[in-house]
């Protein structure tokens, strides 16, 4: 294993936008192995020959999340594929072959799932960047592979729009208002009623995507719906609540009780952004995003691509 | 008193905070008892209590199992569920620590952050008198 030179935009701090430049950045004209990103959520590029197969991170819904938890696949299937898989066959590939699962259409909950792990990686703290030539252990690679670039590009897109946006993936845990629960009594569907439904103050965007098994990217834009339109609201997070407090039990603690400094209750924290403050709205309006995951336009232009490959 | 349940409290909240991907935190005796926790109330699951007792539970067969094979002192367990984990430290030979963590869980992450609860949980606890002040933090 080797630390890759990390590009100038991912020393300082290390988040944010210019994060998938390090795919860009990086010798993967004809990479095998997997780059690891250490960080907070980090996460894993497996590549092989310079395509991206799978793309992991503790911060989004992998392809078997996707595919359990939305009921695509049973567990029975499941296990039976896994089963057979652990004889040398990737358990996408067995899915396939047993027709659980179409290859297009693997093909579209991997790329999914790639493009949720960059964003959440990217959209986190990278620590650093590293590179273990082994060839990947990948359990669910795409059938098609995925080109870095394209991925680079879509998830760069993705974190900028998400930037304008009021919610964070991770760190903001969401809890319905009374207006939401109103909302929800009414007898609503689709994929608010699931968001509103599990929104309970303890999960953030990322919790509630592992729990319906949806895909990170469509969750967060649609809990920003929700939450411009009041039926969400966001509770403070226990570090900040302990923020300067905590831990040292022996130590000097801050006089102010926990609960009193977090963010709805400080006037002098600094103020939120609000959706469309950066204009990004202007030129990448929300789009509703209702019952099952459809693919984005640029996904689908996507499927198209591979499909007149095949 | 209070003040000690309090930081007890937050020590769990920050646990799950720092992790990503974990749900509920249970803080027990050995012996099942809870002592403080951090969880889902208004879910359909066990409770707090019942995890507690659960974690103890088997965090006490794999310890006998260890010590009948001779493998020393037991540190933690993990369990892989098909949508999530559950993994148990212990916070020195009186308590343990539970954490319940969904499918994406950071376990390595959470390793690393539990040991260090583990040990400010173990000051806490045996500053403040041991198991019999337990049963006095146990709400």
């Amino acid at each position: 294993m080797r630390v890759l030179p990390l590009p100038a935009a991912l020393r300082s701090g290390g988040s944010g936008l210019d994060f998938p430049r390090v795919l860009m950045e990086v010798p993967h004209g004809r990479l095998s192995g997997t780059l690891l990103v250490t960080g907070d959520p980090g996460g894993r590029f497996h590549l092989e020959d310079g395509v991206i197969l799978e793309v992991t991170s503790p911060g989004s819904p992998g392809v078997e999340t996707l595919l359990l938890r939305s009921g695509r696949v049973t567990e029975t299937d499941w296990a039976s594929a896994v089963r057979s898989g652990a004889a040398g066959r990737r358990v996408g590939a067995e899915l396939v072959a047993r027709e659980l699962v179409g290859s297009a259409e693997l093909q579209l909950i991997c790329v999914m799932a790639a493009l949720d792990g960059a964003l959440a990686m990217g959209m986190g703290r990278i620590d650093r960047v590293t590179l273990d030539p082994e060839p990947p252990s990948s359990f669910f690679a795409a059938p098609e592979g995925i080109e870095p670039e394209w991925l680079s590009h879509e998830t760069e897109r993705r974190i900028r729009a998400l930037g304008g946006q009021p919610v964070t993936p991770f760190r903001d845990r969401l809890s319905r208002t009374d207006a939401g629960t109103r909302l929800l009594d009414d007898g609503i569907a689709g994929e608010r009623r699931d968001i509103l439904r599990t929104a309970n103050g303890r999960r953030s965007c990322r919790d509630i995507a592992f729990l319906l098994g949806r895909g990170l990217y469509a969750v967060t834009v649609e809990t920003s719906r929700l939450l411009h339109e009041g039926l969400v609201g966001l509770a403070p997070s226990a570090l900040e609540e302990a923020e300067g407090s905590f831990p040292a039990p022996e130590g000097d603690r801050n006089p102010e009780p926990a609960g009193q400094s977090g963010r709805s209750g400080n006037p002098a924290r600094l103020p939120r952004r609000r959706p469309g403050a950066s204009g990004i709205t202007d030129v990448l309006p929300l789009r509703p995003v209702s019952g099952p995951w459809r693919p984005s336009t640029a996904l689908a232009a996507e499927d198209r691509r591979f499909g007149s490959a095949q | 008193m209070t003040d000690r349940h309090d930081q007890l409290a937050a020590e769990v909240r920050v646990l799950r905070d720092r992790v990503v991907g974990v749900t509920d935190v249970v803080v027990a005796s050995v012996d099942g008892l809870l002592i403080t926790s951090e969880t889902d109330e208004t879910d359909e699951t066990a409770g707090a209590e019942g995890l507690a007792a659960l974690t103890a539970a088997s965090f006490s067969i794999a310890r006998r199992a260890g010590s009948m094979s001779s493998k020393g002192r037991l540190h933690h367990t993990v369990s892989q569920f098909t949508d999530g984990y559950l993994v148990a430290r212990a916070i020195g030979d009186m308590a343990l620590i539970g954490v319940l963590g969904d499918a994406g869980m950071d376990v390595q992450r959470l390793q690393v952050e539990a040991r260090e609860s583990a040990e400010r949980i173990s000051v806490l606890l045996t500053a403040t008198g041991g198991k019999d002040e337990a049963n006095h933090l146990h709400r």
